[in-house]
């Protein structure tokens, strides 16, 4: 999800519907704060992220359960089969209705420009993108029955499970029966948009075809359609039955070779690396820091994600990993994670060294300081009241 | 550009700025997310009271796998904290788990203020005195709680200006 419509989604959470609050709270990593992406579950019954508590039981402090402190062995996560599902549902679906919803009754009460238009399409169409790698084009046209009608946006939630076909049928050329597009945010024939505009709309991401934009009220009734008898898929319970059904069908990808990467060779390294088609650039410690990421995105995905990705797309997660935080570093200075951030920064800020001057700092943020105090007092005596 | 550390700091930002526990607040440099600044006041009905103490936090790409730095801007005379502003707490150090987030660090170390510790100083000489002469401690503490507003006197006159001016 893009950081706009995170925005935009926080807010409403926050201010305008205080009970989803806590329901999203539940979904959330206790690692990365963020939604559960392919949630694995300990021994102990607490849920992560696959990545965050692979990368922690092998880079951080402890083999430990990071909430109840528990020793935790990596070979003891399980997936969350269900729960991937809800969170998955919740990330891509129910988030969007409820910013669709928001923008829906924005422009009813603003003449709608395109301007908006074409920027809310952008957002969108971030938005889509996200959940590509994910849905197939014609599921994610289906589900867009659920952006229909001009509820509130409580009532939005109740009614996906209330809505039938009978209803729509009643007043087939209402508007209450069109849907939002969710890359141009145009309403649409439920069926018109289904099997044709998604596609069209999809295949003109990026090039801003204003076409859509424009067309008629002629050539919407045109496309108009009055038959709406298809069900509602399920896809999350199919997704989930299927995965469940087929963990234990399909043939376990072959696991990576387990290095001993205290005493390898970088010849070995390399050859490792070779063998999954990554890059052998840079020293030592970026090639181990390189295999490590990679063991973790590649378990992440062959073991715990039930519907795993193909391997080019782990290849260029790791690639991106790479370029963002495996930059050229000598490997003396790898020891030192203060040095580190220090190059990386390009600066030699060290807050716990004997350099570091409390008094000049102090100074130098006096401003900042100022603020801060300012809003702790505010808490403070808001407390108080 | 952003990594799994960066963004992960930017919710504790949004969790800090929406929920923020009473009495502390912390934000990051403009320049540098990795980068805190922090205030934490005395909690009422300690020896701390009303003192405005502010800290530095400093984090690493490793974050949230690793604690940050901690340490103390301003004076503090305290069992677990040392004089040059470092601190003794168990959950920056052994005890860290990723779990936590700027907000619980800051609340752990308020919580400081109500509780002392002294089985494991930082400060001997105030762990000693909070054990055997309470008296001198607080006395001690109640200085450096002064001491702590003394650039908020010097910027008194400057600042109800403003105030007023902004009412």
């Amino acid at each position: 999800m893009n950081s706009a419509a995170d925005k935009k989604y926080d807010e409403i959470v926050n201010f305008k519907v205080p009970v989803l609050k806590d329901f999203d709270s539940l979904l959330r990593c206790h690692i990365c704060k963020d939604i559960l992406n392919i949630p694995v579950i300990t021994p102990c019954c607490h849920t992560f992220c696959s990545v965050c508590i692979r990368d922690y039981l092998r880079n951080g402090l402890d083999q430990n359960c990071p909430l109840c402190l528990n020793d935790l062995n990596e070979s003891s996560l399980r997936s969350e089969l269900l729960l991937n599902e809800i969170c998955k549902c919740y990330r891509l679906d129910i988030k969007k209705v409820f910013i669709e919803k928001l923008n829906t009754n924005k422009e009813n009460k603003q003449e709608p420009e395109i301007k908006n238009i074409i920027s809310n399409k952008r957002k969108q169409n971030k938005l889509i993108s996200d959940s590509f790698s994910l849905l197939k084009p014609q599921q994610s046209a289906k589900k867009q029955k659920t952006a229909s009608g001009n509820n509130t946006i409580i009532d939005m939630l109740s009614r996906k499970k209330h809505q039938s076909p009978t209803i729509a049928q009643e007043t087939p050329t209402s508007t209450k029966e069109k849907s939002n597009c969710p890359i141009c945010n145009n309403k649409f024939s439920l069926k018109y948009l289904q099997e044709h505009h998604i596609d069209h709309c999809l295949s003109s991401l990026g090039t801003e075809s204003k076409e859509i934009i424009n067309l008629s009220d002629d050539n919407k009734k045109e496309i108009e359609s009055s038959d709406l008898e298809e069900e509602e898929d399920p896809k999350y319970l199919k997704s989930y039955l299927q995965s469940a059904l087929q963990s234990n069908l399909i043939p376990k990808i072959q696991k990576l070779p387990n290095l001993q990467l205290n005493d390898i060779t970088t010849t070995t390294l390399k050859q490792n690396l070779m063998k999954y088609n990554l890059p052998v650039i840079g020293s030592k410690f970026n090639l181990i820091q390189r295999w490590k990421q990679w063991d973790v995105l590649y378990t992440s995905n062959f073991v715990d994600n039930p519907s795993p990705l193909p391997i080019t797309s782990v290849r260029n997660t790791l690639i991106q990993w790479d370029a963002l935080n495996n930059k050229a570093i000598s490997a003396n200075s790898s020891n030192n994670t203060n040095d580190l951030i220090a190059m990386l920064d390009n600066k030699k800020l060290d807050i716990k060294s004997d350099k570091f001057s409390r008094p000049t700092w102090e100074s130098k943020y006096k401003k900042h300081y100022k603020e801060l105090i300012k809003v702790a007092r505010k808490t403070k005596t808001t407390l108080k009241k | 550009m952003s990594t799994p550390a960066k963004r992960r700091l930017m919710r504790d930002f949004k969790r800090i700025t929406s929920d923020c526990p009473p009495g502390l607040t912390a934000s990051p440099l403009n320049d540098n997310v990795m980068v805190w600044n922090a205030v934490i006041i005395g909690p009422e009905g300690t020896a701390y009271e009303d003192g405005i103490f502010k800290l530095v936090l400093q984090f690493s790409e490793e974050y949230p796998n690793k604690p940050p730095d901690v340490r103390f801007v301003s004076k503090i005379y305290h069992p677990n904290f040392y004089n040059d502003g470092k601190i003794c707490l168990d959950i920056l150090q052994n005890r860290w788990t990723p779990t936590y987030d700027v907000s619980s660090i800051l609340t752990s170390i308020q919580s400081l203020f109500n509780d002392p510790n002294p089985e494991s100083p930082a400060n001997v000489e105030a762990a000693n005195l909070y054990k055997d002469n309470k008296m001198l401690y607080l006395e001690k503490v109640k200085e450096c709680v002064e001491l702590s507003w003394q650039d908020d006197i010097e910027d008194d006159d400057e600042e109800d200006d403003d105030e007023e001016e902004e009412e």
